[in-house]
């Protein structure tokens, strides 16, 4: 109860620094935090456009996932620590996005991760550790680039604060080629933030961790992080095309791969985790292309409905307490809100007119109509096309039928349910392109750089829009109600196609293959340089275990081989410095 | 000759020598059947003495007595101030130690060895001259030989000191015989005056004993401080030992050895001619390489110990590997950002060790102790999980901004073996992760094995306190740690 009413005014707070935002415009303060030398670190905060949506986007999430815990999770016999988890995320998320230099985001970067390792494998469950391990260690492999990336970024400019930094990149003092480097290893800590293929694996398996937490992590924290950052630092980005193209490349491609997954996928909890994968690389698609009204928008859009699936998806499952499709299906068809609140939500992802998501993919395709080639433009809208089909193919599956029970839903969660439903219909009139673009014109003005504004889609783009979502809604009514196509369909289940879909590709299977066991064999057809480069990635856990094993033999036994090797080492050190002065 | 002194400025040495004949004077006149816990207090106030006496005397200037063989200058003012307060800290970890770690029948010999020890630490800190340095090396490694063999009726700890005896006397001759080339180039043991002798040396025959007096002094002292290539006796010592010695080992013996080699470059060996520091190039690239590798080595290693205590000696080999990169990156940052990671590693290695040493019966710390922690008694496992974090460098503790200091200055070197070296310790730095969160996954993860809570005594608490409130203290606000003296 503490821990709801501290949300409460946490986004009654962020009400109230948006509200001096609006009044006053953009501001923010930094004092002197440590120094090394003559090197000085600041710590402060920074109040823009973006960062006040962020805070009211979080914090509001923040409300409605505590209050949905306190029914979903009221059996939980360690609530206490759930709900300090759930803050501490939240808090280091929140802290985040008002961080007005690199080495404050990277502390709460890091923080983010930490709180969502906890989250995830809170459940007492085996593979709740390894996702939660498998979370914390795919992420942190994206963190070692963004490290390197933030310290190259100071090497070049000699600060941490964003506004110096912008300065200088707008300057043109810096080389093309650092831009670029740099970029690109922040990009890289994005896409193990952001769940972006390649390192996308451990946002389905991430699916373990409790419901709420999962509604949480993909509306408004941890992957959202990802984004943010892109479009905080965004001057960096749009100095090089190369960067752009990357991202638009990488973003298109995750977009679409992910949105096939979800098509097969069997665990409904994993169908939503790779939806958001796609989504998110529509972001970054959109981000990409120049399209940053369009990506935050859709951000945000994006956090209510897939909220809203989420907590409504958990609530059948605290029902039934599976996550397969097979033993969720048609198990909706007596709880009617949920029903209601899941269509909703469907229809506002798949982009249906006049709701939500609607208006957010408009602004994104028109983005990518615009700005970027023509492929990824017609894979943007085949990416869209699989999400109408996907969500209603789960819609279909899962509330028609004849179930025989059902449930009502106690109001703790129907509450937070039915804000977030009237979000993802109305959130989208913020910005429109015949009320008028509010949200944009706004973004746009209190932002410490300048954003080129997209040209208004046009007929044709609408048009578009609208029909690919009533497209996918027709295919996946046809698909999965009547199902049309039902032996085929069968067929098909047995293809290797779609094993390979189902598998996710076998990325899974490939980094196990590779970074563990197979490497040996998939380097004997590759050349000899590749050879030499994987037997080093698959000797040096032999290694290590080889030496491991070596040591427990060895030690005890003879002390003063310690001795023999220091006196080696001593005579080798001696010898390099007698022959390097000559 | 002239006997008046300013003495004043050795009263903190003076505090922890009397309190030491003290306690020595009392354990030999009282009774047999008097309890000698308090001993323990007694040996506390007296480092709390030595502590208000060296608050006293920090706004001294650089003051020198005894023909220039003491100095207390900043340099010393810093580090006396870290000995101290590891001292305390490990006092009070012997203190409130129960009855299972041991600790009941070595009241006396306990207290006044690592006393002993603490005087030499703080004596090396203020030596100019190579012959205190050496005493003070040796009231350090003496008494923690016998430390490590306090509890004569184990057969690991006989063969862990027997061990460290052997590899640390080498270590010894190996220094001395390092100081001896040093001596014979300059023909006096005053560090003042070691400069002036060495920016006139011309001959380029001297440089050769020059350079093998260096490489002696360094393998030599790189026992101390567990980098390679002298690093391998570490593990087994420290699994031998009781915990409360590894404590001490540790973080005390450990940052003795480095504090050394501090005082030695930085007045011998760098503030040279131009000469003389390219001389000391030669040996940055062989150093750095040596820091490398123990990183790798500590790191890769740690990763496949059961026992925790074997675990943290390869982590420590892995620390002794970054402030050694610090050490030799010499660039106009390391001395506050080796400083300070000093003052950081003693905290939370102390807390970590204290931890270890309180839930792990007598000298045994298989990792299944630490199995469901959480669930049995939170407090320690919290403390746990924050030093942990702290050892791994991750935000907001003082083990953060600590790595970030030591990389900043290792990357203000500037040459690509700088870098080399900054990224293999980010690099080793994602490995070390492994390991302790392997601990802390099951920690509170996990169901225990038994049902046991231990119970928790007020010194544990204090030392608890006084570890975590330090390290956030520096961690938030890291100005703190690098006091104006320094």
């Amino acid at each position: 109860m503490v821990s709801i009413f501290v949300s409460f005014l946490s986004f009654l707070f962020s009400i109230i620094v948006f509200i001096k935002q609006l009044t006053v415009g953009s501001f923010g303060q930094s004092i002197p935090w440590f120094s090394v030398g003559d090197i000085q670190f600041t710590i402060g905060y920074e109040i823009h456009s973006l960062n006040v949506l962020m805070l009211m986007l979080v914090s509001f999430m923040n409300l409605m996932i505590q209050l949905y815990s306190k029914e979903y999770m009221k059996d939980d016999e360690r609530i206490k620590a759930y709900y300090g988890k759930l803050n501490l995320f939240t808090f280091s998320m929140l802290a985040l996005v008002i961080s007005p230099n690199l080495l404050q985001i990277y502390v709460f970067w890091e923080l983010v991760g930490l709180g969502s390792f906890l989250l995830i494998g809170h459940y007492n469950r085996e593979r709740a550790k390894r996702a939660a391990n498998k979370a914390f260690l795919m992420t942190r492999i994206g963190d070692v680039a963004f490290l390197v990336g933030l310290i190259l970024l100071f090497w070049g400019t000699g600060t941490f604060e964003l506004h110096e930094i912008f300065h200088v990149v707008q300057s043109g003092n810096l080389s093309e080629g650092i831009l670029t480097t740099v970029g690109f290893c922040l990009f890289i800590g994005v896409i193990g933030k952001s769940a972006q293929f390649p390192l996308h694996t451990w946002l389905p398996d991430a699916m373990e961790g409790p419901t709420p937490v999962s509604a949480l992590l993909h509306a408004a924290t941890m992957v959202a992080a990802g984004i943010y950052f892109i479009a905080n630092i965004y001057p960096i980005f749009l100095a090089s095309s190369t960067l752009l193209f990357t991202m638009a490349l990488i973003g298109g491609c995750t977009g679409f791969f992910a949105a096939t997954i979800a098509l097969v996928e069997k665990d409904v909890k994993r169908v939503l985790a790779y939806s958001t994968i796609s989504q998110l690389g529509l972001m970054l698609l959109s981000l990409g292309t120049i399209g940053f009204v369009g990506a935050i928008f859709h951000l945000m859009t994006h956090a209510f409905f897939k909220a809203l699936l989420f907590l409504s998806v958990g609530r059948l499952i605290k029902y039934s307490g599976s996550q397969s499709i097979e033993h969720l299906r048609e198990i909706g068809k007596r709880m009617p809100v949920i029903h209601l609140f899941f269509l909703i939500g469907a229809m506002s992802m798949s982009g249906i007119p006049f709701l939500s998501g609607y208006f957010s993919k408009e602004e994104i395709l028109s983005a990518v109509f615009f700005n970027g080639p023509p492929f990824l433009f017609w894979l943007a809208v085949l990416t869209s096309l699989l999400t109408a089909i996907y969500m209603f193919r789960l819609y279909f599956l899962l509330f028609f039928g004849g179930a025989k029970t059902g449930g009502l839903s106690p109001l703790w969660m129907v509450f937070p349910m039915g804000i977030l439903a009237a979000g993802s219909i109305f959130i989208g009139y913020l910005n429109t392109h015949f009320f008028g673009t509010f949200f944009s014109d706004w973004l746009t003005k209190n932002m410490p750089f300048s954003i080129e504004p997209v040209s208004a889609p046009t007929s044709f783009l609408s048009l578009l829009t609208i029909l690919i979502s009533l497209t996918g809604l027709v295919i996946s009514y046809l698909l999965f109600r009547r199902e049309w196509l039902a032996p085929k369909m069968r067929s098909y289940r047995m293809s290797r196609l779609y094993r390979t879909v189902l598998e996710g590709y076998y990325v899974d299977v490939v980094y196990d293959r590779v970074f563990i066991k197979g490497t040996i064999q998939f380097a004997k057809g590759i050349g000899f340089v590749d050879r030499f480069v994987q037997k080093i990635i698959s000797f040096l856990p032999k290694t290590i275990n080889g030496i491991a094993k070596q040591e427990v033999k060895l030690r005890w036994k003879n002390p003063q081989r310690y001795g023999l090797v220091a006196v080696i080492g001593l005579l080798l050190i001696l010898t390099i410095s007698i022959w390097s002065v000559g | 000759m002239d006997f008046s002194y300013e003495w004043h400025v050795m009263t903190p040495e003076f505090s922890i020598l009397m309190t030491i004949i003290l306690i020595g004077i009392l354990d030999v006149l009282l009774p047999k059947k008097i309890d000698r816990k308090w001993f323990g207090w007694l040996a506390v106030g007296g480092t709390f003495l030595s502590f208000g006496l060296f608050l006293t005397l920090l706004p001294l200037d650089r003051t020198s007595i005894l023909f220039d063989t003491f100095i207390f200058d900043s340099f010393a003012k810093g580090f006396k101030f870290i000995l101290l307060f590891g001292g305390t800290l490990l006092l009070l970890l012997a203190v409130g130690s129960k009855k299972e770690q041991g600790m009941e029948k070595y009241e006396m010999e306990f207290y006044v060895l690592l006393l002993t020890a603490l005087f030499g630490g703080m004596m090396i800190t203020s030596s100019n001259d190579l012959i205190t340095l050496f005493i003070g090396l040796e009231l350090v490694s003496v008494s923690s030989y016998v430390l490590v063999g306090m509890n004569k009726w184990s057969k690991k700890t006989n063969r862990a000191a027997l061990t460290f005896l052997m590899n640390g006397s080498l270590a010894t001759a190996i220094t001395l015989f390092g100081m001896s080339y040093l001596y014979g180039i300059a023909g006096t043991t005053q560090l003042q005056t070691f400069l002036q002798h060495f920016s006139e040396v011309s001959n380029p025959a001297t440089r050769y004993l020059y350079i093998i007096g260096f490489c002696f002094l360094f393998i030599g002292l790189s026992f101390k401080w567990t980098t390679m290539p002298f690093s391998l006796w570490a593990p087994d010592v420290y699994e031998g030992a009781q915990t409360i010695v590894t404590a001490f080992l540790s973080a005390f013996s450990k940052i003795i050895g480095l504090i050394m080699f501090f005082r030695l470059i930085f007045t011998v060996f760098s503030e040279t001619v131009l000469d003389q520091h390219v001389m000391f190039s030669i040996f940055q690239n062989s150093l750095l390489i040596l820091a490398l590798l123990s990183m790798t080595f500590g790191n890769m290693m740690a990763i496949g110990q059961r026992n925790v205590k074997r675990l943290l000696a390869y982590s420590s080999i892995a620390h002794g590997g970054y402030m050694l990169a610090g050490i030799a990156s010499f660039s106009a940052h390391s001395m506050e950002a080796v400083t300070y990671y000093f003052l950081v590693y003693s905290l939370i290695t102390i807390g970590a060790f204290t931890i270890v040493s309180y839930i792990t019966d007598g000298n045994e710390a298989d990792e299944q102790t630490f199995t469901g922690l959480f669930k049995t008694t939170p407090l320690l496992a919290i403390s746990l999980t924050i030093f942990f974090i702290s050892l791994a460098g991750l935000p907001p503790t003082a083990g953060f901004i600590g790595k970030w200091k030591l990389l900043i200055s290792i990357i203000d070197g500037g040459s690509p073996i700088h870098y080399v070296t900054a990224i293999g310790m980010i690099g080793m730095t994602i490995v070390s992760y492994a390991y302790y969160f392997r601990i802390m996954a099951s920690m509170y993860f996990q169901y225990p094995n038994k049902e046991e809570k231990f119970s928790v005594r007020l010194p544990l608490v204090i030392l608890l306190f006084l570890c975590i409130a330090v390290t956030f203290l520096i961690g938030l606000l890291p100005n703190f740690g690098t006091p104006t003296w320094i």
